[in-house]
């Protein structure tokens, strides 16, 4: 779990350029100003990495760091 | 008539362009009178593989990964270069009225490199795996969205595209926006990204292109042995306002935009008018708007692209509309042709030549073709009192652009 999460926190940090501690501290993509295309742009990311399909809809602008790595963890 | 009735004053440069990533270096490297042109990875295994690209930028490092990673490079060049104009002109975008600011950018290519990434994403991973950020980061108008979004200018923002005149059209739109007292201020200028093999090579099948293989010498604008261009990329930017404006806020005037001039062939695609009628049309429109006839202009920028047709029908208008005694110069022997930026590029790099009393000389140039009859500029730099330049482009699909840009002293 601890490495798909700092996996998903790079995606967000290095790539998308939002805060780390921010990230850290669980706060949601939403909240961190991610809009909905970028929301998407975060989904291609995250399937590429992980090697999984991701359905539209299932990564939510509300999603914190910790959400996002649960629902990878159970997929892969 | 009244000399100088539109004096538009420049405030502010940027430039991004393989001569330098910012105004002072893009200077100290034309007046060099060295080439920019090398071999390109991105072109490998082409005909023609070099161009003058822009091999230290950086813009991960000079935007963030986030936002540079969802345009495409034209925008990401044209946020860079814009940014030092307003810097320049002493504008803090965190303090103005931004209803009164004004953008206007001239582009022709729009985004082809990211959709051309994205067409390869298509074919390779299928439909879903295409970036939703496609259409948004590279459709034409987004580069004005994107530097209204940056700096929060929420007056009028356009594209305007006349292919190789749009700088020049960029800056007659923006000094339009404000004689009309629509803004104070309008960022203004143009950019291109199109160093992609789809585009190397189209331009190679249409013969524009030097297959010179001295790759350092093949841009060689008003040479007797000039075959073609060498394809270029790059960004330029200028903060325009009104005279008044300008010095209402006690910012130094770095030249004034006098005249501007615009007109189209409507004659054929790519080749211009044989006898270069609809570019003496642009030039005497702008004499006539700066109140200046051809004996008053000190100094040409010509658009010089390095192909026989352009350099000899340009020369030619040159001589009959400005006359023998006003130095030329080409600064595409240097930097390589940038297409839709060229005007804007070379409007930055004129004004410096007002400012500084210097032409820079053509790069390249060693034997004059002896059917030119001008006093090009070539060797060493010259220097010279400027009161009015003249700048000039000339596009495919027939547009002509020409502008005058005075001195403020």
């Amino acid at each position: 779990m601890t490495v798909v999460a700092d996996k998903v926190t790079n995606i967000l940090v290095d790539n998308f350029g939002l805060n780390k501690q921010n990230v850290k501290t669980n706060e949601s993509l939403e909240t961190l100003g991610v809009d909905s295309i970028i929301v998407i742009e975060i989904q291609l990311d995250l399937e590429r990495e992980f090697g999984i399909k991701i359905p539209d809809g299932d990564i939510l602008p509300g999603f914190t760091v910790n959400d996002i790595s649960e629902y990878i963890h159970k997929r892969v | 008539m009244a000399e100088n009735r539109l004096r538009i004053a420049v405030t502010g440069t940027g430039l991004v362009c393989p001569a330098g990533m910012n105004v002072p270096t893009s200077w100290d490297f034309v007046l060099s009178g060295k080439s920019s042109a090398a071999k390109c990875r991105q072109l490998e295994g082409l005909e023609i593989d070099y161009a003058c690209s822009l091999t230290d930028f950086d813009p991960d490092k000079l935007l963030g990964r986030s936002l540079a990673r969802r345009i495409d490079r034209f925008i990401q060049l044209a946020l860079v270069s814009y940014r030092q104009a307003v810097a320049e002109a002493g504008l803090d975008p965190a303090k103005w009225n931004g209803k009164r600011i004004g953008v206007v950018v001239g582009n022709s290519l729009a985004g082809i490199e990211r959709f051309l990434s994205e067409q390869h994403v298509l074919e390779s991973e299928g439909e879903r795996m295409v970036s939703p950020s496609t259409i948004p980061g590279a459709m034409m108008n987004m580069v004005a969205g994107q530097i209204a979004i940056d700096c929060h200018a929420t007056g009028p923002s356009l594209l305007v595209s006349t292919a190789c005149a749009s700088g020049i059209t960029a800056v007659d739109t923006a000094c339009n926006l404000i004689k009309e007292g629509r803004c104070d201020v309008v960022i203004a200028g143009a950019t291109e990204a199109p160093i992609v093999p789809l585009i190397v090579s189209s331009m190679n099948r249409l013969g524009a292109l030097s297959k010179n293989s001295d790759i350092k010498h093949a841009s060689k604008p008003f040479d007797r042995d000039r075959d073609g261009f060498v394809i270029s990329e790059g960004a330029g930017f200028m903060i325009l306002e009104s005279e008044e404006h300008a010095s209402a806020r006690g910012q130094e005037i770095l030249a004034l935009i006098s005249g501007v001039g615009t007109s189209t062939d409507a004659y054929h695609v790519t080749t211009p008018q044989p006898q270069g009628r609809g570019l003496s049309e642009a030039i005497q429109q702008a004499l006539e708007n700066a109140g200046l006839k051809g004996k008053d202009i000190q100094y040409v920028n010509a658009h010089g692209t390095s192909t026989p047709l352009n350099d000899i029908t340009e020369s030619r208008v040159i001589e009959k509309e400005i006359g023998r005694h006003a130095p030329v110069s080409s600064l595409k022997g240097a930097i390589g042709h940038t297409l839709a930026a060229a005007g804007a590029v070379e409007t930055v790099l004129t004004i410096l030549s007002v400012k500084h009393g210097i032409i820079p000389p053509t790069a390249n140039l060693i034997n004059l073709d002896p059917d030119i009859n001008l006093d090009i500029v070539f060797g060493k730099p010259r220097e010279l009192n400027i009161r009015h330049a003249l700048k000039l482009s000339m596009g495919f699909g027939g547009h002509n652009g020409a502008l005058i840009i005075s001195s403020n002293n």
